[in-house]
């Protein structure tokens, strides 16, 4: 087994574990808004308070029960959109991939189709019409996303169709169904892991611009988008507003981009950088 | 001949074609035949070795017989029944009584899979329920020459020859008939493969397997076989008694190739002249007359058709009785 | 034209030692290689997997993976190739120094049409012969149509001609061809290695094959190396070799080709395999599948014998006939 990046391996850890449970750690109450402590700064600095850790907003809201929240939502819109863009992606590329003709043609065209879809565009799109929030954007990016993997997996089934396996498994009499399940899915599935991982470093810079532009994540939900959003008016007086969020999405998008590389050099030797 | 019994194997007249995809929009699609018109049967318990290089067809023939490609043109019969006009029900025993060994024992094995359960799967697929395919498994892993408790093991643990061991076992699971064995020990190392040839031998003294061995090394189709035939580019040149198509090689090709064979023959012994036909264009008449000393007008204008010059002995070549008269390159 | 012996060596190898994985259970990949190569020389490498001699070709010409530990020295020119740096290995590899390695699928770049890559090598190293000329000298078929495709397109053993082609384009020094014939046909690699002596002969490149094809280094080879394990066990020409083996593991190798005789081939298999480099025994490698094995061979390991002009055999058994 190839050795990750202990560092990267880490944060990815930790981020996904105050994803799922950081709201038992929350100091404060994210939005609760305390007008005495308004732009306090982070711990340490002149003015800094024990009990804010990383400061607090315009709002007096925590900076550091704000940006916990934040990271639940975004790491939970971002693995749900992957998991879901994933599973459809998958199902149709193996699909199309496996029985070939006329119906690989037409869901690779239909790949296509959705790939040409500019997601700015489609972002806005959707939002102008069903109104923003955490499920629509997570439509946007499942819808922007899935084709993705089809492709993948489209072209991982094909070279596995040919490969000696499948045809003694062929020869052997085993019905296609289970050839596909037990012999194509499960050795295309190692190269998914690794986009997936890579997609999540993706979709949280994703959900991050359009909760920033407004369309994502809507008060009183939080993301770092957002807070980053809501912090860029202060930037000038408040730098922790804007350096935290981003700083955290920086982090997280290398930690998960780093995994996924390693996984994808591991598992496909000839793409390694 | 009278009383001889029914052949396990029999193909007649077989021929591949496949079309290039185009590569430009209005270019007349390209044929390309990968097999011409072959025809050889083998009798049951016997090894019938097809010899060519690459670009011959004999994976394309190999791959109709196990009713992975479907032929252009032609029979193929197993056990006397057509094998491209078979009820579902016949498909299913076919598949129990024909199984392959290919030639390379990396991509052979499902490396998701364990060694067990690669050897059980083509029980499994007949209905056999999980506890007899798996006690059957480790019957023939022992039968292979190898310790039971390999069956725990994933592919990548094991060797080459082991690999193609297992992929043995596999194919003798179901207790076939008929084997296709497509280049299995090319891609060994030299002791190995002697390893290997071995059990397959052994295999087939004890269990009264039918072979149908194909290789591009002449030393080891012989080892295995009762009969040979040589194919060039899609046809069958030259069928006959292993021994006596090694010993007097008739057809033009075929002595080249037993000369190249001979240990001791020093390079460019065998060279060939003339230049290497194109597999979109082949030659007409003979394919082999564009690097051929004997060919002439005859040989342009009309393919030569198998003739029998021996017992049993069949070349298709308008010359060789002349080309017999000559030097005999010898093997021994 | 055989080399003459007195002319000093091109390239000396002592205790030529490579191994991997942790220090305490190292994987012996090469074990204390020695030997000597003469200009316009060609000696064949003959070992089987395991055998080590793709990782002593890469030790000499330094592809190996960082993580390996190499030790001893390979002279070259008097320069030890061991301890050159990476700069003046790169000036070396190429022009004094040709290979034609194993893999085709990581050599070849697969943006570049075959024709780019070859002219590429025909620029710098000064080529006369065009494009076509080389790949027709390696008997690619359609060698104009060949030129305009890219690697993906061509079959392995069209790739490995492509490389052969590249490599003796210009007249090397030394060339070290790894499995240079074995994805080829029988005729095919006839041509391929009359291509080798050809070179030797008009130019006095020195050759070095690597191969488990004895037949092919029957036929080409001035000299043969036989490895097992990781160690050389015999060395002489081939002739000799091959007439009069004297190492058990040449013997059983030998036997084990499928041979023709009057009426049948027959073959005999070497049974057991190559051991676990990362557990080689003490004494000699091959004792577990020896049929001529003594006591010593289990504890010590054999020694060089001298065993007739210019041949060499580390086995106990041959110091014990001598």
């Amino acid at each position: 087994m190839t050795r990750l990046p202990a560092v990267s391996v880490t944060i990815c850890v930790l981020l996904v574990i105050a994803a799922l449970f950081g709201w038992a750690l929350e100091p404060f109450t994210p939005d609760a808004a305390d007008f005495a402590a308004v732009l306090v700064p982070p711990f340490g600095l002149e003015g800094g308070l024990a009990q804010h850790l990383l400061g607090t907003d315009q709002l007096g809201r925590d900076m550091l029960s704000r940006l916990i929240a934040g990271t639940h939502i975004s790491l939970m819109t971002a693995g749900a959109a992957v998991a879901v863009a994933g599973t459809i992606g998958v199902v149709l590329g193996l699909i199309g991939g496996y029985l070939g003709g006329l119906v690989e043609a037409a869901t690779m065209r239909l790949t296509d189709a959705f790939l040409a879809l500019p997601f700015i565009l489609m972002a806005l799109a959707i939002v102008a019409a069903l109104g923003p929030g955490i499920g629509n954007i997570i439509l946007v990016m499942i819808l922007t996303n899935w084709a993705r993997y089809a492709r993948l997996v489209r072209s991982e089934v094909l070279s596995i169709k040919q490969r000696d396996f499948v045809l003694l498994a062929r020869v052997a009499g085993v019905r296609p169904l289970v050839i596909a399940l037990r012999h194509v899915l499960p050795n295309a599935l190692t190269s998914i892991l690794a986009l997936a991982v890579l997609d999540v470093g993706r979709a949280i810079v994703l959900e991050s611009s359009l909760s920033f532009l407004g369309l994502g994540i809507q008060p009183p939900d939080v993301s770092w988008g957002l807070i980053l959003a809501e912090g860029r008016t202060y930037m000038s007086v408040a730098w922790w507003l804007t350096v935290w969020p981003g700083l955290l999405i920086v982090l997280a998008v290398i930690s998960f981009n780093t995994v996924g590389e390693r996984l994808r050099g591991h598992f496909d030797p000839r793409s390694a950088l | 001949m009278t009383g001889t019994p029914e052949p396990m194997v029999a193909v007649r007249n077989v021929s591949k074609r496949f079309v290039l995809p185009r590569r430009r929009l209005f270019e007349r699609p390209h044929n390309f035949t990968a097999v011409d018109g072959v025809s050889f049967t083998i009798p049951p318990g016997t090894t019938f070795g097809v010899v060519g290089e690459s670009g011959s067809g004999k994976t394309t023939l190999a791959r109709m017989l196990l009713k992975l490609e479907r032929p252009s043109e032609g029979v193929i019969q197993v056990a006397g029944e057509d094998i491209f006009a078979q009820s579902p029900a016949q498909e299913r025993a076919f598949r129990r009584r024909v199984q392959a060994v290919f030639q390379d024992p990396y991509g052979a094995l499902s490396p998701r899979l364990k060694a067990g359960a690669i050897i059980a799967e083509p029980l499994r697929a007949l209905g056999v329920d999980r506890r007899t395919a798996e006690a059957k498994a480790l019957q023939v892993l022992e039968l292979v020459g190898m310790r039971a408790e390999a069956a725990a093991r994933y592919p990548h643990e094991f060797s080459g020859g082991q690999r193609q061991r297992i992929a043995i076992a596999r194919a003798l699971s179901v207790d076939p008939r008929l084997l296709v064995l497509d280049e299995p020990v090319s891609a060994l190392d030299v002791s190995v493969r002697a390893q290997v040839l071995s059990l397959l031998r052994d295999m087939q003294q004890r269990l009264g397997l039918t072979y149908l061995f194909i290789g591009h090394d002449l030393a080891v189709v012989h080892y295995l076989s009762d009969a040979v035939g040589v194919m060039y580019f899609g046809r069958m040149v030259e069928t006959g008694p292993a021994v006596e198509v090694l010993r007097h090689p008739a057809h033009p090709y075929t002595r080249r190739l037993v000369a190249l064979a001979a240990a001791e023959a020093p390079l460019g012994a065998a060279r060939l002249g003339g230049t290497l036909p194109d597999p979109l264009a082949p030659p007409s008449g003979c394919h082999f007359r564009t690097r051929c000393a004997f060919a002439d007008a005859r040989c342009a204008a009309e393919a030569p058709a198998l003739a029998e010059i021996g017992p049993g002995h069949l070349a298709a070549c308008h010359h060789h009785s002349a080309i017999a008269a000559g030097p005999s390159p010898s093997v021994s | 034209m055989p080399p003459d012996d007195a002319a000093s060596p091109i390239l000396t190898v002592r205790h030529l030692t490579v191994a991997f994985g942790p220090a305490h259970q190292p994987v012996r990949a090469v074990s204390d290689a020695s030997f000597a190569l003469a200009a316009g020389e060609i000696l064949g490498i003959a070992g089987e997997s395991g055998s080590g001699k793709t990782t002593l070709c890469a030790a000499l010409i330094r592809t190996l993976p960082r993580l390996a530990r190499t030790a001893g020295e390979a002279l070259f020119d008097g320069r030890d190739l061991l301890r050159l740096s990476e700069r003046e290995m790169s000036a070396l590899r190429g022009s004094e120094i040709a290979m034609v390695l194993q893999n085709p699928m990581t050599s070849l770049d697969p943006l570049f049409t075959i024709g780019n890559q070859i002219d590429e090598v025909r620029r710098e190293r000064r080529v006369a012969l065009s494009a076509v000329e080389l790949l027709r000298r390696v008997h690619l078929t359609a060698p104009e149509l060949r030129l305009r495709q890219y690697p993906h397109q061509l079959s392995g053993g069209m790739r490995q001609r492509v490389l052969t082609a590249m490599a003796t384009a210009a007249v090397p020094r030394l060339l070290i061809a790894d499995e240079p014939t074995t994805a080829l046909d029988a005729s095919i690699q006839d041509e391929i290695l009359l291509l080798f002596r050809e070179i030797r002969d008009t130019a006095g490149c020195a050759i070095i094959i690597v191969t488990h094809d004895l037949a092919a280094i029957r036929r080409l080879c001035d000299r043969v190396i036989v490895m097992y394990a990781g160690r050389i066990v015999e060395e002489g020409p081939t002739g000799d070799i091959f007439r009069t083996p004297r190492h058990p593991y040449t013997r059983a190798l030998l036997a084990s080709l499928p041979r023709f005789t009057a009426d049948e081939v027959i073959l005999q298999a070497i049974p057991g395999q190559v051991p676990n480099l990362a557990e080689l025994p003490a004494g000699c490698a091959f004792a577990d599948r020896c049929t001529l094995v003594l006591d010593r061979c289990r504890r010590e390991q054999p020694v060089a014998v001298a065993a007739g002009d210019r041949r060499r055999v580390f086995c106990w058994q041959a110091e014990a006939d001598t």
